[in-house]
């Protein structure tokens, strides 16, 4: 089962719940939950699988926008994509403590903050180019699919995924690639404006 | 490796999980502002943004975790804490009413509004309760008696993650336009505010401070009497106080 794209008719009040936030109204943290709390949650949920540490990690994500709203820019920060890219830093951080493997998690966290996240809105309110990206997945080879969720859902790097498919480095990597760059020209077949 | 064997592999970066020796090329080239990579990335990001987005199966979260984090920044219930009755059975007498009577979507409407207005008000009640009981049962948590203002008592729950909890009983009683005001006092420096609150029934007082607390840095937690909306310092002499210890 695939998550409709929440975020099309919600990112218009990004900027005011921002505004909100950084005023220290609690309030704007309810509402911010209201909007993003199930894509944020399912997303964590099917990262860790631990409803508990699910629950935890949820709470901590939406924390973070409020002790981090000073950094967000009212006019271009997409809430929503800045709430999930947290949540997937929170979750696999949580992964990796508890099987104790370390990353060079500094170019994600780095990108966290990044400007570059900034004006996803306009991405976020095309839902039929997220319905496309969906229909793309679909059809990518077992294989294909397989190397992103493990990359997407358990943050595993090539070898590690070399490892647990036991196949060759060169072939997981041959898989990664094609299947990026099928779902890249997805997206770029239809740029926004 | 060149811009277009590079443009597949953002996505990988973008996620943190490039690996040598592709990522000192991607590094190399983003370092330098190649505007052809410094898109690709942009491109990677914006579709792992909507990867995460669509392809997570729909979970619903537990009912009471928007009140945990609301209580977690501090929103208070609305109404007295204490759990104020629900009534229950006067909202559902109406709509029995309004049944029975066969006209009414203006009075149903009234209800089911009510009875949502009140159901959110009992999330955030369980909520702050949640985020009270994950304070005092945590691991880390110290607990400090207050004194010394007999007959009022009580104990602080103090945790360097979660805040500080407090819970006191027979207080005095407060004069009109004033309230309890509770206070992280410093080793070195001048008390810092933590919060308000009332007096309970029966004299108790309950207080949730939420949030990181430097435990080392702090000396005691102290309540002192002060203006309805609190001060920014101590006006009167603090009559409870919970030293911290070294």
């Amino acid at each position: 089962m695939l998550i409709p794209l929440l975020f099309a008719a919600v990112a218009e009040g990004d900027g005011d719940l921002i505004r909100r936030l950084r005023a220290r109204e609690p309030a704007a943290v309810g509402e911010l939950y209201d909007r993003y709390g199930r894509a944020v949650y399912s997303l964590v949920r099917r990262i860790v699988r631990d409803p508990s540490a699910a629950e935890d990690l949820t709470q901590e994500t939406f924390l973070r926008a409020w002790s981090r709203s000073h950094l967000l820019d009212e006019a271009r920060t997409s809430l929503g994509a800045w709430l999930l890219t947290v949540a997937r830093n929170q979750a696999v951080d949580f992964l990796r403590q508890r099987q104790r493997r370390l990353h060079d998690h500094a170019a994600v966290e780095e990108l966290e903050d990044n400007a570059l996240l900034d004006g996803l809105e306009r991405l976020l309110l095309n839902a039929d180019r997220a319905k496309r990206l969906q229909r793309a997945f679909a059809r990518l080879p077992e294989r294909q699919q397989q190397v992103i969720e493990l990359a997407y859902y358990e943050d595993l790097t090539q070898t590690e995924m070399a490892a647990r498919l036991q196949q060759p480095l060169g072939t997981v990597k041959t898989w990664m690639r094609s299947a990026l760059r099928t779902l890249r020209e997805e997206l770029v077949a239809d740029p926004i404006s | 490796m060149n811009c277009d064997e590079l443009e597949d592999l953002y996505g990988l970066y973008a996620l943190g999980l490039l690996e040598a020796p592709e990522l000192a090329e991607a590094r190399e080239h983003l370092g330098r502002g190649c505007p052809r990579c410094q898109q690709s990335l942009r491109q990677a990001m914006e579709m792992n943004v909507m990867m995460l987005g669509s392809l997570s199966p729909i979970m619903e979260p537990p009912a009471a975790l928007r009140g945990r984090i609301l209580a977690s920044v501090g929103a208070r219930p609305a109404g007295r804490f204490g759990m104020a009755w629900l009534p229950w059975a006067a909202v559902a007498a109406t709509l029995v009413m309004a049944a029975w009577l066969g006209n009414d979507r203006t009075q149903l409407r009234s209800a089911i509004t009510r009875l949502e207005a009140q159901a959110s008000e009992e999330r955030q009640r369980l909520g702050f309760l949640q985020a009270m009981v994950d304070l005092v049962a945590a691991p880390a948590t110290r607990q400090v008696q207050l004194g010394p203002a007999a007959p009022a008592q009580g104990r602080v729950y103090v945790n360097a993650e979660r805040g500080v909890l407090l819970m006191a009983a027979n207080l005095p009683e407060l004069q009109q336009g004033r309230t309890f005001e509770m206070w992280l006092v410093p080793r070195q420096g001048a008390p810092v505010p933590a919060g308000l609150f009332g007096r309970g029934p029966g004299g108790t007082g309950l207080h949730l401070r939420p949030g990181p607390v430097e435990v080392a840095l702090v000396a005691a937690i102290a309540v002192s009497v002060e203006p309805t909306g609190g001060s920014p310092a101590p006006t009167t002499t603090p009559f409870l106080i919970a030293p911290l210890g070294p």
